[in-house]
């Protein structure tokens, strides 16, 4: 998420290389974002070739802020 | 531990992860040694002024196709060997606008090196007497352009190394007249040690990248759908 986050969108070989996790694991874990409906699929042609883009909905985009502000509140009421 | 600094790392890391293959590396330090070949050919045919046109236009050619050559294994190698292995990206506005700033100060240095050029060659026409050490002026102003230029590029590209290659390239023009000058060694080596250790460290980058990054598997490159 946080990866998608920072970038307009990625392919799937590109998610794997940053996130270093297996192609079944990161699968796993996009098809649950996606029917969350926090990542879209955008299809497009590379040299004439299907290629799957994938990118942070709107929907995602809040849940993605709201998540750190959360984690953020969590780390402050920490005691020392 | 702050979560806006992490999210920054993690997108200049994944912007990074476009420099790992050593492509960049390897194609300025081919630019260079180009740039010392010019040199090196052009003082074995003696000063511009006993050059006659078709050689010139020869040499000029000749190094052109060099550039173009490299160039065009630089693209083919991002295309085929790169994108294939680390995947296709999008980075937001941000980078964009970097990436026009980029584009602007390289134009602008093209411009200054027109500029250069235009001066060199008067000096090649009608060489004054301090000829030799007359040349170092433009050869200043283009290690100034280079070091500017590579620095921006460095800067906005977040390519640290290119702030070592911006000195590289400003010393090899001056270091090569003033071991002419003094020395008597005509032999570009300034050119040929800086563009060796840039093609050297790209060279090992890119091993490193092509060992890190196998071809991705069939299942893997194909789309998830």
């Amino acid at each position: 998420m946080a990866l998608l986050y920072v970038v307009e969108s990625a392919d799937f070989i590109f998610l794997q290389r940053q996130t270093g996790l297996t192609w079944g694991n990161l699968s796993s874990h996009l098809t649950k974002l996606e029917e969350a409906g926090y990542v879209d699929v955008e299809k497009e042609f590379v040299d004439k070739k299907p290629h799957t883009m994938l990118h942070l909905t709107d929907q995602g985009r809040a849940a993605f802020q709201e998540y750190r502000q959360s984690m953020k509140q969590v780390f402050e009421d920490l005691p020392e | 531990m702050s979560q806006r600094i992490d999210l920054k790392e993690i997108e200049k890391r994944a912007f990074r992860s476009t420099f790992q293959d050593g492509l960049w590396d390897i194609f300025l330090g081919l630019l260079l040694l180009n740039m010392g070949l010019g040199t090196f050919i052009g003082g074995i045919l003696g000063e511009g002024d006993d050059m006659s046109f078709p050689q010139l236009a020869l040499i000029m050619m000749g190094l052109t196709a060099f550039v173009a050559l490299v160039l065009l294994g630089f693209f083919v190698g991002k295309k085929f060997i790169t994108t294939p292995r680390i995947g296709r990206v999008k980075f937001g506005p941000a980078r964009k606008t970097r990436r026009k700033a980029v584009i602007l100060v390289l134009s602008l240095s093209v411009l200054v090196g027109v500029i250069l050029l235009g001066l060199g060659l008067m000096f090649s026409i009608a060489p004054p007497e301090w000829v030799a050490l007359g040349w170092l002026i433009p050869a200043g102003a283009f290690g100034v352009n280079a070091v500017v230029v590579l620095s921006l590029i460095a800067y906005y590209m977040d390519y640290t190394r290119a702030y070592v290659y911006g000195w590289f390239y400003a010393l090899s023009f001056p270091v090569t007249i003033l071991l002419a000058e003094y020395l008597d060694i005509t032999f570009p080596i300034a050119y040929v040690v800086f563009a060796g250790i840039m093609v050297l460290i790209g060279t090992l980058l890119f091993i490193r990248f092509l060992r890190q990054y196998p071809m991705p598997a069939e299942e893997e490159s194909h789309d998830r759908s």
